[in-house]
């Protein structure tokens, strides 16, 4: 009843390069190996950094694994993709948010509606409350 | 700048998904102010839009059926302790969400004729469940409902807000309390009705469908308000969930639908069809209850007939491979890109954690115990009993997050909110301020405990539970819930701080937890999705529900009518 059985046997190593930092001005690249099996998503290495080395990391899920969210697009190795149907791969991978978005951290852009891109939630209840809508 | 963000409204919608936008819908209908947020994105976390196929509705579309029909299925499925009020509100409100549905476009499958398409699924005597193509039907649920909600003016959508309280004042609702993700400010919304539609805790188990946000939230809210939370140790396991090989892209949930379009055979590692062995009827025919196929399937395994990965086969060879792309279209290809070819072989399959049956506890308008609390979806316990039928979660959602949006709008529209002073919500407060801080040299990252109480769940609390094993889990949660989780370190980040979040997770997750925990182990007796292999067998004695109140700090259980 594991999924777990002969899994050491089976793993392979990645290092991934991830964007740290709250903007293209204001970060660095950070590397972290992470372990894996045939067929694991960059979405599974990331999770995987969650929960050991790196509890700090930024970037945005929820569905996990079965692409229909759609909140966990990042720029792999240069490419726009889902990172939960992207593969990890033995070597480097470099990950960078999407391209011309506000990064608000790390791999995490503003998802917010159009209207209230770049706005916190302080601003848009300043904005309701100066009649300029939501 | 204040320490605090002061928002002010009639009713509060906690959760994004199906329950939560059709809440918000009904309860704007009815002339409410509304503010609907989901910790994560509205209209995309959630369970909802996980939702590959099955959605129970008696249309009679195919053959004579009715919500009666469907009612007695549901309370035959939920094995004695269906809330009967319940049941017979989700099966009579669901044609009426099918047909509004379609009404905002969801593209329902349907026949040459023009009517729409519905199938049979395990457990139910009719031709009843719609879908939308190919395993689409969340997603298209949850497009045309995000559409909904955006075109109203009335709701006002937050999202990325977490909510860590309800605020009462003299056993009523008052408000909210949370923090904004994007900057960790606190939040407080004064409003006379709160909705909970957060989905369930299944996220705590290991190997789970949930998705990332289903951690308990609102069951823990609801507790430390003083509602009762009903016959929570009822938790689905489902059946076929995928195991192996590795396979992303695709919900683990796949292999239900695929198996209800087109048969496919369940086979032991020693090569043997082993359905019939337990009481099913075999072959190819599909209608065994997920509870007994949850049982069917560790028994093979226990007994040392599983699969190379610790489950069972699933097999598609025998249908031929126009038939399969007929039925899965595009996703055949992402079968592929998995290295999954059903012409060739067979897939592992084993359960999964899936669905919260049990919840908070409610009466017919959704309201609980606390006046101007409500909830609805997966949260609210008694609909399903003991076993969900398959397609019913869909309908419970729609119908209860439309029941409960109406009569919070109902009771709040136009309702001064409550005032609130300084004092009103500090206690709440201060615990957001707290964690904030709560940086410790040495202390662990709340992921580290969300690991550990994800593996404890799945090995101790899962589908087959004794005494020793509850006993030891719930040592365990106690320590994390009453020490452990206070010396936790919270990164000092403010810029979207998931181990802020993860923390809040966790702190209505263990009681979560804690509360499936001593319900199982009170229940001495299996029945349904609750199997305790030191007590096989289902007792006439136990055929009472069993209610979990928040008292001083602890979880308190009892059966009706008895205090144990």
């Amino acid at each position: 009843m594991s999924d777990s059985k002969n899994k050491t046997a089976t793993m392979k190593s990645a290092r991934l390069r991830i964007w740290r930092g709250t903007g293209p001005e204001n970060g660095h690249y950070e590397e972290f190996d992470v372990e894996f099996e045939d067929g694991d998503s960059v979405l599974d290495g990331l999770v995987r950094l969650r929960y050991s080395v790196a509890p700090d990391l930024a970037f945005q899920f929820s569905c996990f694994n079965a692409n229909v969210c759609k909140e966990c697009a990042i720029k792999i190795d240069g490419t726009v993709e889902y990172a939960c149907i992207a593969k990890l791969k033995p070597g480097l991978t470099q990950l960078d948010p999407v391209p011309d978005q506000r990064v608000l951290r790390d791999l995490l852009i503003d998802t917010r509606e159009r209207d209230q891109k770049g706005a916190t939630l302080r601003h848009q209840i300043q904005s309701i409350a100066d009649g300029r809508g939501p | 700048m204040e320490d605090s963000l002061a928002l002010e409204t009639d009713v509060v919608v906690v959760g994004g998904g199906g329950a939560g936008m059709f809440a918000a819908i009904y309860a704007a209908r009815h002339g409410a102010q509304v503010i609907l947020l989901d910790k994560n994105v509205v209209g995309r976390g959630g369970a909802t839009i996980m939702a590959q196929m099955t959605c129970a509705s008696a249309l009679a579309e195919m053959e004579p059926d009715s919500p009666e029909l469907h009612f007695k299925d549901t309370l035959e499925a939920g094995r004695g302790l269906c809330n009967e009020s319940l049941a017979a509100l989700l099966c009579e409100g669901s044609p009426q969400r099918i047909r509004e549905l379609a009404g905002w476009k969801v593209n329902w499958a349907r026949q040459d004729n023009g009517k729409i398409n519905q199938v049979i699924a395990p457990g139910h005597s009719r031709k009843r469940c719609v879908y939308v193509d190919f395993l689409s039907t969340g997603v298209a649920i949850c497009a045309a409902l995000r559409t909904q909600t955006s075109l109203n003016s009335t709701i006002r959508v937050l999202n990325s807000v977490c909510l860590t309280d309800v605020v009462t004042r003299d056993g009523e609702v008052a408000g909210a309390i949370g923090f904004d993700v994007a900057t960790s400010e606190p939040v407080t919304i004064r409003a006379n009705a709160v909705i909970l539609c957060s989905g369930g805790m299944m996220k705590m188990f290991r190997r789970t469908t949930a998705p990332n946000n289903n951690s308990g939230d609102g069951l823990g809210i609801a507790l430390r308000a003083g509602a009762r939370v009903i016959d929570i140790e009822f938790l689905q396991f489902y059946p076929n969930g995928h195991l192996a090989p590795r396979m992303v892209g695709l919900d683990p949930t796949t292999w239900e639908p695929t198996r209800v379009k087109l048969g496919g055979r369940l086979v032991n590692g020693e090569g043997e069809e082993f359905l019939s062995k337990y009481g099913d009827n075999g072959g190819e025919g599909y209608n065994t209850t997920r509870d007994l196929l949850t049982h069917a399937i560790y028994r093979e395994v226990a007994a040392g007939r599983g699969s190379p990965h610790g489950g069972v086969y699933l097999s598609f060879q025998h249908i031929p491979a126009e038939a399969l792309t007929k039925a899965l279209g595009p996703v055949i290809n992402i079968f592929k890109r998995n290295n999954i070819d059903l012409t060739k072989g067979p897939v592992e399959v084993f359960p999964i954690a899936h669905y919260q049956m049990g919840g908070i506890d409610v009466k017919a308008n959704m309201e609980s115990c606390v006046r101007g609390l409500y909830a609805a979806g997966e949260i609210v316990g008694g609909a399903n009993g003991a076993n969900r039928l398959s397609g019913n979660a869909l309908p419970e959602a729609m119908v209860f997050g439309g029941r409960a949006g109406e009569a919070a709008g109902k009771s709040a529209a136009g309702k001064t909110p409550p005032r609130w002073d300084s004092g009103t919500a500090a206690p709440q407060l201060d615990v957001i301020r707290r964690v904030k801080g709560q940086a410790k040299a040495k202390g662990l990252a709340p992921t580290h405990m969300l690991g550990e109480l994800k593996e404890l769940m799945w090995t101790k609390v899962g589908a087959f539970r004794t005494a020793e094993d509850l006993a030891q889990a719930l040592d365990r949660i106690r320590t994390m819930r009453k020490s452990e989780l206070d010396e936790l370190s919270v990164s000092p980040e403010t810029v979207h701080n998931a181990s802020l979040v993860e923390w809040f997770e966790l702190r209505s997750g263990l009681q979560a937890a804690e509360a499936v925990t001593i319900a199982a182990l009170n229940r001495r007796e299996s029945r349904g999705a609750h199997q305790r292999l030191d007590f096989p067998q289902a007792l006439d004695a136990y055929q009472v529900h069993q209610k979990i109140a928040f008292s001083n700090g602890e979880i308190v259980s009892s059966f009706e009518g008895h205090r144990l």
